[in-house]
């Protein structure tokens, strides 16, 4: 079965004068139907990059250099505008962090849906109000005759991510990326709007590339995780298997450093340093600098992703597996 | 050596606002030339009125109807032009941040009472309001400065009342007011420079309304009769306007270029301070 | 008995809006000891940092008292509230907005000690550069703008400022949220190391309750305005007693691949609106226990043991006769 998306060997880079400045730097990735796959990473690692690339939205100071990206089988890299505009919430949509910007503040909920689905020739004029009441209900949204004439401001945060979601769903998208979905959210409202979009998941068949940094979520909702570090994935593999034995010194730091990971008393354990920007990546592991196990090899040979059982991950020296 | 992103080199590199610098740099030369060029002064009657320029070359740009030389005259024009755009954009600079920091800094009633001050001012066309202060005195250069820094104030207060409401619950804000400081260290150290950027922008704009404001009270016989300015030049020209219009032109075109340069300046001064655009 | 470092009684502070009153801290006792942590936990929008900002005497409480070491904070003249100053010091959420962009690092941090008359500039610059090192800063950070940083080593610089006054108390509103986890356990192994070295006590706003366990010793849980219960760490964390408080910390996402969102109970229903007047319990619409007289009657906060208090007519059995 082919994957619903597949990505390989992607690059992209900061556009100006230094042509080593990758925001993605050989990122390769797999989702398949049904799947939540979870993108962790600390800020600036790339995974929104990564995302827009995939609907082919990124900015214009950032240029896709290599690589190949396939939405249920087809070529986006090299895809014509046309055919995106309809690949575009039909084969696949996002959601984004912020739902207050990326909602239209001047129209109703309901216009905004409508719009959406008559852009992909969904619905008729006719038919569109019907079909996005339907919309809010399968989102769960409460009372949706009132809310659909409402507009944006007038909903909570909760309510708009909703929305958003539902607008997301108007064109049944074959894979759905969710770039913090709820990270502007509290727990209480991010465990609603979650349990939604498994709930989803499962009566639409629809894949998730849940963007994250929140391994406490990973935790909760994703089968697979791919962790993310200055533009590269550096361990991938099941959700169970790689929070509780990390073969990457990296995801073995991220989940060391949680509050949680220390009793009453002790101190966090912390990584030194900081992620190195797009331009300053060092030479060999891009970790090593932060690295505890970092030896004179990896600040000198750049370490293959290597697979062992059902993890893969790109170390020189892997933590003992479980 | 200027670096690509400096100031000076961001400037440099907005070739408008350098055209704008060149112009605004002849003019201050004409201004601080005039009396090693001309030293016989502006007034004195040189020759037969009304000769057209290039009709005699001792007088480039020809008399005006008492037989004065253009030439000097415009020479003249620019000191006058210029000192009365400056200072009346400092005073009204200084007035204008006073008033719009203090409604911004207190709210409340100061700034209801404040608001309500500027929009006073802010009713009446300031030319119009600009003639009725000159008026009411004699005219003189004092009277014209003020007339014309009362009616240009009100918008830079606007403005830096905007930038304070906007500052005030920016945490760094907060932090000075948790850290015991005075009211007015808050507003010199930390209110202040960061609202600079477009204070700066709206008065050298500022600097080019006077100057034009002042020809138009000069040209209604306003001016100060002992100043020999653009505007005054404008007026003398007036009567004779159908037959020999290069009286009224010649200034008005000097008036022109000054404030289209100190425009180009403006808007240079704003792309180059703006930290938006710094990172291109 | 030693008198506490605060203590805050019958706090009120509303807002006018368009809509209506808004009420954002409605009636909240709370007392802190020297040294010590005292967390405030609760959603976005429940009045956390109106409260903090009252500590610090940043804005004016409607009504109630605040009384730092002895002393009457609410209507103090600013002459004299500025001494008390030096000893009440806040830490921003914003590493981005807590810096002024237009000051170098030296001089964001010697700022206060100007403001407070310490005279002598190589005393001030020795005392700086004390202060970097101790948070971790490079000496040639200080000839640096803000701009120049990461969202952590702006905290630092933020931490280094509030920290150079040798305060007694610290509101740090939010201090880690805007941080990545690696850089998140940096300042918080930093805030508790100054902690103990400095003596000084923190009332600590975060809404992440895996931060509060690290660092609290007491924790106040605040529901639109009101606490509706305070507690020891033991106490909060093996036998919370309002149904907010289990509902928060069943909710914490935490990394255990094992135990999935799908099988977590989860609260559903919304928030009431905190303009206008409300009637019986703020949490009830989203409450599994809610019954008929939450809907009558508001709960008030029953004393549970030491420092222990619920507001939840459930534990009003349980409450010990003496509700001080
Ligand atoms: N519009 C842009 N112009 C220039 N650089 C950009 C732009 N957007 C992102 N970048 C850079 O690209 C890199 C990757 O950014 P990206 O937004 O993908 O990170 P992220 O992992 O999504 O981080 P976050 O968790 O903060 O959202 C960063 O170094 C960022 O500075
Ligand atoms: N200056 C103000 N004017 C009007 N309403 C305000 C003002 N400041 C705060 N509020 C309101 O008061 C309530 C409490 O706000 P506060 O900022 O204290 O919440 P918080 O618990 O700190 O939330 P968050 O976690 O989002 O920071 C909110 O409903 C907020 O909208
Ligand atoms: S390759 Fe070396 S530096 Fe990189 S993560 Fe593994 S041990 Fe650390
Ligand atoms: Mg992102
Ligand atoms: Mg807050």
């Amino acid at each position: 079965m082919t994957p619903v998306l597949s990505i390989s060997g992607l690059r992209a880079r900061l556009r100006g004068p230094d042509p080593s400045a990758f925001v993605i730097d050989g990122l390769s990735l797999q989702v398949n139907r049904g799947e939540v796959v979870a993108l962790v990473g600390e800020s600036g690692s790339g995974k929104t990059m990564t995302a827009y690339s995939v609907l082919r939205l990124l900015p214009p100071a950032i240029q896709l250099t290599e690589g190949e990206i396939r939405l249920g089988g087809q070529d986006v890299v090299a895809m014509e505008t046309r055919r995106l505009r309809d690949v575009r919430g039909t084969l696949a949509s996002i959601i984004f962090q912020e739902p207050m910007t990326s909602l239209n503040p001047l129209m109703t909920i309901e216009r905004q849906i409508a719009e959406m689905l008559l852009t992909h020739g969904k619905a008729t004029r006719q038919t569109a109000p019907e079909r996005v009441i339907e919309l809010l209900e399968l989102v769960r949204m409460p009372d949706p005759q009132t809310r659909a004439k409402q507009y944006p401001h007038s909903l909570s945060g909760g309510l708009r991510q909703r929305a958003m979601i539902a607008m997301a769903l108007a064109c049944e998208p074959q894979i759905l990326i969710a770039d913090e979905p709820t990270t502007a959210l509290d727990v209480t409202i991010q465990q609603q709007v979650m349990k939604l979009l498994l709930d989803l998941r499962d009566q639409l068949g629809m894949a998730i590339l849940l963007i994250t940094h929140d391994l406490g979520v990973v935790a909760e909702v994703a089968d697979r995780v791919a962790v993310m570090y200055a533009g590269r994935i550096v361990e991938e593999g099941p959700v169970v298997e790689l929070l509780e034995a990390p073969r990457h010194p990296y995801t073995a730091g991220l989940l060391a450093c949680l509050p949680e990971g220390v009793g009453d008393t002790g101190r966090l354990i912390e990584i030194p340093g900081l992620p190195p920007k797009p331009g300053s990546i060092p030479e060999g592991c891009r970790f090593a600098p932060r690295c505890p196990s970092a030896t004179e090899l990896c600040t000198r040979v750049t370490p293959e992703t290597r697979t062992e059982g059902v993890q893969a991950f790109a170390c020189h020296h892997p933590r003992m597996p479980a | 050596m200027i670096s690509r992103n400096s100031l000076l080199g961001r400037f440099g590199r907005h070739y408008p606002a350098v055209a704008g610098i060149t112009l605004l740099a002849a003019v201050t030369a004409m201004a601080l030339l005039a009396p090693v060029l001309f030293p016989q002064g502006p007034w004195r009657m040189v020759g037969r009125p009304q000769l057209w320029p290039g009709a005699d070359p001792r007088f480039p740009l020809g008399t005006d109807i008492l037989g004065r030389d253009l030439l000097a005259c415009l020479f003249y024009g620019a000191r006058v032009s210029l000192l009365i755009g400056l200072s009346a954009t400092l005073a009204a600079t200084l007035v204008g941040t006073m008033i719009g920091a203090a409604a911004g800094f207190f709210g409340g009633k100061v700034d209801r009472w404040l608001m309500g001050f500027t929009e006073i001012f802010q009713t009446t066309p300031p030319f119009v309001l600009a003639v009725v202060v000159v008026a009411a005195f004699t005219p003189s250069l004092t009277s014209i400065i003020i007339a014309i820094s009362l009616v240009s104030w009100p918008p830079l207060a606007r403005l830096v009342r905007a930038q304070f409401l906007q500052l005030m619950p920016r945490e760094f804000v907060l932090a000075g007011i948790v850290m015991g400081m005075s009211n007015t260290r808050l507003i010199v150290t930390q209110l202040l420079p960061n609202a600079i950027t477009p204070i700066i922008v709206s008065s050298s704009l500022m600097i080019a309304s006077a100057i034009l404001l002042e020809a138009g009270l000069a040209f209604l016989g306003l001016g100060d009769p002992n100043a020999m300015s653009w505007g005054y030049m404008i007026g003398v020209g007036r009567e004779v306007l159908r037959t020999d219009w290069y009286i009224t032109t010649i200034p008005g075109l000097a008036v022109l270029l000054a404030v289209l340069a100190i425009n180009l300046v403006g808007e240079g001064l704003n792309d180059a301070l703006n930290p938006r655009s710094r990172n291109r | 008995m030693t008198e506490p470092l605060l203590s805050i009684r019958g706090l009120r502070k509303t807002y006018a809006t368009d809509k209506g009153l808004l009420t954002a801290v409605d009636g909240v006792d709370l007392t802190l000891a020297r040294g010590e942590t005292y967390a405030l936990a609760g959603e976005s929008g429940c009045g956390k940092s109106t409260l903090g900002k009252i500590v610090a005497a940043l804005i004016a409480p409607d009504e109630g008292s605040v009384r730092f070491d002895g002393q009457e904070l609410v209507g103090l003249s600013p002459a004299r509230l500025r001494p008390l100053r030096r000893r009440v010091q806040m830490i921003f959420q914003d590493p981005f907005s807590s810096l002024n962009p237009r000051a170098t690092v030296r001089r964001i941090i010697e700022e206060p000690l100007i403001v407070h008359g310490m005279r002598g500039r190589t005393e001030r610059r020795r005392a700086v550069a004390e202060m970097m090192d101790r948070v971790g800063l490079r000496a040639d950070a200080a000839d640096r703008y803000p701009h120049e940083f990461s969202g952590g080593q702006r905290q630092r610089i933020g931490i280094a400022r509030a920290l150079i006054l040798k305060p007694d108390l610290v509101v740090c509103d939010e201090p880690v949220s805007a941080l990545d986890v690696s850089v998140r356990a940096q300042i918080l192994n930093l805030l508790s190391d100054l902690q103990k070295e400095l003596g000084l006590a923190y009332l600590f706003i975060s809404h992440d309750l895996s931060v509060v366990q690290y660092m609290a010793d007491k924790v106040a849980i605040m529901h639109l305005g009101q606490l509706v219960e305070t507690a020891p760490r033991a106490a909060f964390w093996d036998a919370p007693r309002h149904p907010y408080s289990q509902a928060l910390i069943r909710a914490r996402p935490n990394p255990d691949p094992r135990r999935r969102l799908q099988d977590k109970p989860i609260l559903e229903g919304e928030l009431p609106s905190p303009i206008g007047k409300r009637q019986g319990c703020d949490f009830r619409s989203r409450c599994p226990l809610a019954f008929d007289r939450c809907t009558a009657e508001a709960p008030r906060l029953h004393t549970l043991g030491p420092a222990h208090r619920a507001a939840c007519h459930l534990v009003e059995g349980a409450a010990a006769p003496s509700d001080a």
